[in-house]
């Protein structure tokens, strides 16, 4: 059966739309913090988090008592709690007589658990007549409404096996994720199993479909695959049949397709990446899509609901409504008995009824039990609301009302309790923000005398915030903040690794390689390097743990204990073991033609003597230059094939050109490989001019532009740890999950160059001949801060390097004693410096750490200005920190380039920990400890679960509590009001974000002594600067819808 | 003749279906205590009333028969009184494939005694249980160890030994009876004991697993209760440990 | 002298946001349309508010163009599985007629 074009695209496109709530999933090797909710962007943040709620089942925001510890510990601005309340009930007409405001911030700062219970049956009236004592008159169930609830709760774009698991008990979802979770792992593994699933580069589906018509075990449980996909050739049609067979109305499929895919959000997000990359190796060779995964899954649901059908059970959508017209009583008891909340006092009789499966038994029962039910929930209800009504002391007024207004409270309350995250989490933001407000200094700064000693160039990353404190601190330097990439896009090719790494945020791709080369010849490996690389072989060969266990498990055991026992002292020793890698120099200059032609030809060279050696095994003595020219131009068809040089290789003539025929298929010594290699090599390097162009605009993106001292440190930074999956995580954000040392090295040697500095004085950055870039790394578990290249220092400098690394010492000493702080138990002593270091180092090796660093946990704030207005403020780590200087951006392009790029890394890593923090088992990733890795690029909780997206517990949580407070970004742009507000307004992206609440924005603007805050809804609260208290004065105009 | 004269002893050394009576009895009686007694001396009552002459081989085939039955009607069971129900009945069963003429009754009363112990630890922590949550029924209290992880490792732990898991009595009930039948008898108790062991799991699972659904929370046990437990455990063990000694050198 | 000769062809000029890019040209490809030009950066004014057409870090918030010419019986094949697209998108596609010279760089 095939389909015709149009319904083909069609559907493909439905698949695509139906996909676009599941986030990218990037193989964990280079983690990239993202929103889990970034296909729902477009929707306002409480929509977003409410969809997300019916989507994945999550939570979106904390709850009450969580909140209510917060409220306690005065991180929440109480007022802000009461605005919210106020504009809430503006809303809603309440009956008159009570103090609602009192009542209800009562509810929210007073009573654990929410009180506005969900009742099936029970009525306002019930509920008051419990809450009053008195006698609960017995109600007859409308048909109609519950008909209605319960058509709503299972049709619409609810996936028929779902229906059906939650009305029969059977568990098909969970068979069916199981048996996809296989399948995945089969056909996703990039080469770390040893038997490799056959077929794979047919695609996913085709490969699955023809190995499933064999499966034994599927043959055992019944399952019959092959009736399923007789026929079906293309995965397309699979899905058309499958929607088809279950009666599904087209108006429904996308949403059906949806949930299907957010049960699995992990795998779905993965393969939505994949098949979106276009340069990933194993993409390419095993093209797996979405229209594939869901083709399986629809095959796989036919085949289950097939063989879980009783008679009795509806196989189809149409199927289903007529049972839920018939037999209404039925599915009310069904689905209370299969959802885990029916009463247990009836429980097995009604199981039994249904069983039986009589009409007039059910509708007793149902009668019975609906009148219990109704009992239990009034009660219920009654006991929540008394609760309440204690605690605010209005009781009696509560149970003096009249049932209409009952009803309309309990109608109110319900909506409330709905959206009381939104309260706290304004509230929470509120204190945040005034917090900040209360600390920055809005002054104009002073002169500065004389130029500092040194300055650096830091990540925005929250990390470094805390060592530019204490680097300022200590000695006359100065610190800017910029995106850890340099501004500097690059695509680096490292010594000994066959692929690029993209060195640049997720959203960016590099169009410039970089080479990173030898200084001196090649070393020697040394005998354990040697001996760790045959120990890692042996690792995956499957034979392996049958001989060698005797024979070298000792020696695992060796380094088991020692790891254990004594993690630093034994990586000391370990490490003296292995040689040093070897100094390297980047290559990032244009390669002229001769160049490129001479590399290219030196290149080929070496292939066709490999080539003579190993075909003709001639030695290498034999093997002479012109021997080499020759075969070359003759497989570059610039020369004939002669007699001489057949005899010199040994062979005739014929041979020759068979040779010469493989050289130029297998080892791809051609014309047409050879113009593709020229272009790639055309590709390395940097221009002068992008070169100038490069090192100007990060200089003055941050407003560095004059008053340069003779260091100028480019830190990168990067986090090693042992045994983490999650290690980059911790890595350069803006460097695409890598370290960024090598971004640094690149800017430095970029901007130390005479040439590039000579283009800057024509653009007006003057920068004078004793200054000196140089990159440095910053490992953010132990707080060291090393310089990358220290030869390249030249020697007048030599001096003054003592000083500079005295401070760079003390420095990341004071800042790994602060940060050790947070990681040690809540009433432990704070270390001394030594302790501090101690712990750190340990950190860094120590395989059993589960958390070596905290990370970017408790990031809140994202500041673009000049340093000045934080330099007071200890942020704790909890800032990313941009450099800028709104007064040498008069057109705003500056202010818009880190909007659009590092707010945007920014406000991605905010959400990110967000609702980690808020619902770690659902957005996060659970707990480390049951995590195994899977396929090289994702880990599963347990042996076989979807995989996890977000950060793990130990991450954002702290003894079962939220360490990181959730809290949107609140962003702050230093400059004038009207500035700021056309920047923002001139990005699509950011303009979304802010209006539709995914990020706060504060400005702040010292020229005109005004802070400016946005409130949802468009508006704008300013206040002036001298005042601590945001006590609205103007409301501004309207953001542009 | 001897099926007649058989008879009343099926109902108290239960054959299906007059081992019917004692399910109903069982789940009609409310009382922890009057259970306790309805377990303890049933088996007792039974083994009195039956004739000193072994019974015949195909009583003891019908035992089999009706101890794989009710095992396998438990693997069905949700409600924990049913559940301790079939497991008595099926458990009582096997007491025919210990019997014969080399061995008094006397010991024999000891395995029923061994198998009645053990079923009661599990009533007692049912009934814990029960006057908690209403009603103990798998699958409606999903999550327990979250709302009352005492109790919950208390609930496993009898469940488990309902099942004759060592060190407990039942397990060397089974022991004995095994010691006493012949090789294909002996197969099928252990197929019984397997199936048993399978209830107790899947039974379990409606308790253990998941989270917590119901909105309703309630104490967990104290530590007197707790402690009288684990002391009430560890005599039963000790007992059975040495009553089985005992039985074995006397062997 | 010369064969000169014209074909009638449908002209399909797809507008859409540059993050859908990639879909766009998959679905083209499923079609077998034989080629198509890509045309970045472009700005322009639609029911979702203006959009800037210069870039900056990002590049999936400017608008892309997707020129292809395709045989008349793709359009309703190609109109149609865009369809569930630009219900949920922003973006338009125009069909004109055109003519070509060299049917053979279009047509199967």
């Amino acid at each position: 059966m095939s389909l015709p074009l149009a319904d083909i695209l069609k559907l493909r496109t439905m698949v695509y739309i139906a996909g676009e709530p599941i986030a990218f999933f990037w193989p964990m090797r280079n983690f990239i913090h993202h929103n889990p909710l970034h296909g729902l962007e477009g929707l306002a943040f409480g929509d977003a988090v409410e969809r997300g709620k019916t989507l994945f089942g999550a939570r979106g925001f904390l709850k009450r008592h969580d909140y209510q510890r917060y409220l306690a510990e005065g991180t929440i601005d109480d007022a802000e709690l009461c605005r919210g309340i106020r504009n809430f009930l503006a809303s809603h007409d309440l009956p008159p007589g009570i103090n609602w405001e009192r009542a209800f911030h009562c509810l929210l700062t007073r009573v654990a658990d929410p009180i506005a219970l969900p009742v099936e049956i029970a009525t306002p009236a019930c509920i008051l007549a419990a809450l009053r004592g008195e006698p609960i008159a017995d109600i007859v169930v409308d048909q109609r409404t519950l008909t209605e609830r319960m058509q709503a709760q299972l049709g619409g774009d609810r996936p028929l096996c779902e229906v059906i698991d939650s009305l029969y008990g059977t568990k098909i979802s969970e068979t069916l994720d199981d048996l996809l979770i296989k399948t995945c792992l089969d056909f996703f593994d990039e080469g770390q199993s040893t038997m490799a699933m056959p077929g794979r580069e047919h695609g996913f589906f085709r490969a699955w479909s023809r190995i499933s018509r064999h499966n034994l075990k599927m043959f055992l449980r019944g399952l019959q695959i092959d009736r399923v996909l007789q026929g079906i050739e293309t995965p397309e049609a699979m899905i058309a049949r499958a929607m088809r067979i279950q009666g599904v109305p087209e108006e429904y499929w996308v949403g059906n397709f949806t949930r299907e895919l957010a049960r699995l959000h992990g795998w779905a997000g993965f393969i939505r990446w994949r098949q979106n990359a276009r340069n990933y190796y194993w993409a390419q060779q095993y093209p797996a899509d979405l229209v594939d995964f869901l083709a399986v899954r629809e095959a796989l649901v036919l085949a289950l609901l097939h063989e879980e059908h009783r008679p009795g059970m509806p196989a189809t959508v149409p199927e289903l409504a007529t049972m839920l017209e018939q037999r209404p009583h039925e599915v009310f008891l069904r689905l209370q008995s299969h959802s885990g909340t029916m009463l247990p006092e009836m429980a097995h009789r009604i199981h039994d009824t249904i069983l039986r499966g009589k009409t007039p038994d059910i509708a007793r029962m149902f009668d019975r039990y609906s009148t219990l039910l109704q009992v239990d929930e009034a009660h219920r209800s009654a006991a929540a609301l008394k609760i309440w009504g204690d605690a605010a002391d209005i009781t009696p007024a509560l149970q003096s009302l009249e049932p209409a207004a009952f009803g309309s409270l309990l109608t109110a309350l319900r909506k409330f309790e709905a959206q009381e995250g939104m309260i706290w989490l304004r509230a929470m933001e509120g204190h945040a923000i005034d917090r900040f407000a209360r600390g920055i200094d809005t002054a104009a700064p002073k002169q500065r005398a004389k130029r500092p000693f040194a300055q650096a160039l830091f990540c925005i990353d929250t990390r470094s915030e805390r060592i530019r404190r204490h680097f300022e601190a200590i000695g006359d330097y100065q610190t800017f903040g910029i995106a850890g990439f340099f501004g500097v896009p690059i695509s680096l090719l490292e010594l000994g690794k066959g692929h690029e790494a993209h060195l640049c945020p997720a959203i960016v791709t590099p169009r410039n390689l970089v080479l990173e080369m030898h200084v001196t010849a090649p070393m020697d490996e040394t005998v354990a390097g040697v001996l760790a690389e045959a120990l890692h072989e042996l690792k995956n060969s499957i034979l392996t743990p049958f001989a060698t266990v005797e024979a070298i498990g000792l020696l695992f055991g060796f380094d088991l204990i020692g790891k254990t026992m004594a993690p630093v002292a034994y990586n000391r020793w370990r490490g003296k073991l292995f040689s040093d890698p070897p100094p390297t120099r980047l290559l990032l200059d244009k390669l002229s033609r001769e160049q490129a032609d001479s590399i290219l030809r030196a290149v080929q060279r070496e292939l066709i003597v490999k080539a003579i050696q190993h075909e003709r095994g001639l030695p290498t003595e034999r093997i002479s230059d012109e021997i080499v020219r020759d075969v070359r131009e003759v497989a570059l068809r610039r020369l004939e094939p002669c007699e001489t040089l057949a005899v010199a290789l040994g062979l005739n003539l014929s041979g020759l050109e068979a040779f010469v025929e493989r050289l130029r298929r297998a080892y791809r010594i051609n014309r047409q490989f050879s113009r593709i290699q020229l272009e790639r090599l055309g590709r390395i390097g940097f221009s002068l001019s992008e070169q100038a162009h490069f090192v100007g605009q990060a200089l003055r993106s941050i407003g560095l532009t004059e008053g340069f001292s003779r260091f100028v440190l480019l830190v990168g930074h990067a986090s090693v740890s042992d045994n983490n999956p999650y290690e980059s995580a911790l890595d350069c954000g803006a460097c695409g999950g890598a370290s960024g040392s090598h971004n640094a090295r690149v800017l430095a040697q970029m901007a130390n160059k005479v040439d590039v500095r000579r283009r800057l004085r024509e653009q007006g950055i003057d920068i004078p001949e004793d200054v000196v870039f140089l990159g440095a790394l910053h490992n953010t578990v132990t707080d060291d801060i090393t310089l990358t290249d220290p030869e390249l220092i030249p020697p007048a400098h030599l001096l003054y390097l003592d000083r500079l690394h005295k401070g760079l010492v003390a420095a990341s000493r004071l800042c790994a004693q602060e940060r050790i702080a947070t990681l040690l138990p809540d009433r432990a002593k704070r270390p001394g410096t030594g302790a501090a270091r101690r712990i750190a180092l340990r950190n860094a090796v120590d395989w059993s750490q589960v958390r070596p660093e905290w990370g970017l946990s408790r990031n809140t704030y994202f500041v673009i200005g000049r340093r000045h207005l934080t330099q007071k403020l200890e942020l704790d780590g909890r800032a990313f920190l941009h450099s800028y200087d709104w007064r040498i951006d008069p057109k705003r392009r500056l202010l818009e380039s880190i909007i659009t790029g590092p707010l945007v890394v920014g406000q991605w890593i905010n959400m990110e920990h967000y609702f980690s923090a808020v619902d770690n088992e659902t957005y996060g990733s659970g707990s480390k400890v049951y995590h195994n890795v899977a396929g090289r690029f994702g880990v599963m909780t347990g042996n076989l679960s979807d995989l996890r997206t977000g950060l793990p517990a130990q991450t954002v949580l702290r003894d079962g509590r939220p360490y990181h407070d959730p809290l949107r970004l609140i962003t702050v742009i230093e400059a004038p009001v009207a500035h700021a507000r056309a920047a923002v307004e001139g990005v699509v992206t950011v303009r979304r974000l802010v209006q539709n609440g995914w990020i706060r924005l504060l400005i702040v603007d010292s020229e005109n002594g005004l802070l400016s805050l946005y409130i949802e809804g468009g508006e704008w609260r300013d206040q002036r600067l001298d005042t601590a208290t945001l006590q609205p004065i103007t409301t501004g105009e309207r953001i542009t819808a | 003749m001897l099926v007649l004269a058989a008879l009343p002893a099926a109902i108290f050394l239960p054959l299906f279906p007059l081992s019917a009576l004692f399910v109903l009895l069982f789940c009609r009686v409310a009382d922890l205590r009057v259970r306790a007694v309805l377990v303890l001396l049933w088996p007792q009552i039974g083994l009195m009333l039956a004739t000193l002459s072994a019974p015949s081989q195909a009583l003891r085939v019908w035992a089999l028969l009706t101890a794989l039955f009710y095992a396998w009607r438990a693997l069905s069971v949700q409600e924990l009184d049913r559940w301790i129900a079939f497991i008595a009945v099926s458990a009582w069963s096997l007491l025919w494939m210990g019997w014969d003429t080399t061995h008094d009754l006397a010991s024999l009363r000891l395995l029923a005694l061994g198998f009645s112990l053990s079923l009661l630890t599990t009533m007692v922590v049912g009934s814990l249980l029960q006057r908690r949550v209403g009603v103990a029924y798998a699958g409606l209290n999903h999550g327990l160890p979250e709302v009352a992880p005492r109790l919950a490792g208390f609930l496993v732990v009898s469940v488990l030994c309902a099942v004759a898991t060592p060190p407990f009595p039942s397990f060397f009930a089974i022991m004995g009876i095994l010691h006493r039948s012949g090789l294909g008898m002996a197969t099928g108790i252990c197929t019984v004991w397997l199936i048993w062991s399978w209830t107790a799991l899947r039974l379990l699972e409606g308790f253990i697993t998941n989270s917590w659904k119901l909105p309703r929370r309630f104490a967990d046990l104290d530590r007197m209760t707790s402690f009288a437990l684990v002391l009430g455990l560890f005599v039963l063990c000790a007992m059975a440990l040495g009553l089985s000694n005992a039985s074995l050198a006397g062997q | 002298m010369n064969n000169f000769q014209l074909s009638p062809l449908k002209k399909l000029e797809i507008i859409l946001e540059g993050e859908h890019l990639a879909f766009a040209t998959d679905l083209l490809d499923r079609a077998n349309v034989k080629g198509y030009t890509i045309v970045n950066h472009l700005s322009g004014k639609g029911s979702h508010g203006f959009h800037e057409g210069h870039v900056m870090f990002n590049e999936d918030s400017v608008l892309v163009m997707l020129i292809t010419a395709v045989p008349e019986e793709l359009v309703q094949p190609l109109v149609e599985g865009f369809q569930p697209f630009f219900d949920h998108h922003s973006g338009v596609i125009f069909i004109s007629d055109i003519q070509v010279s060299r049917l053979v760089k279009f047509k199967v």
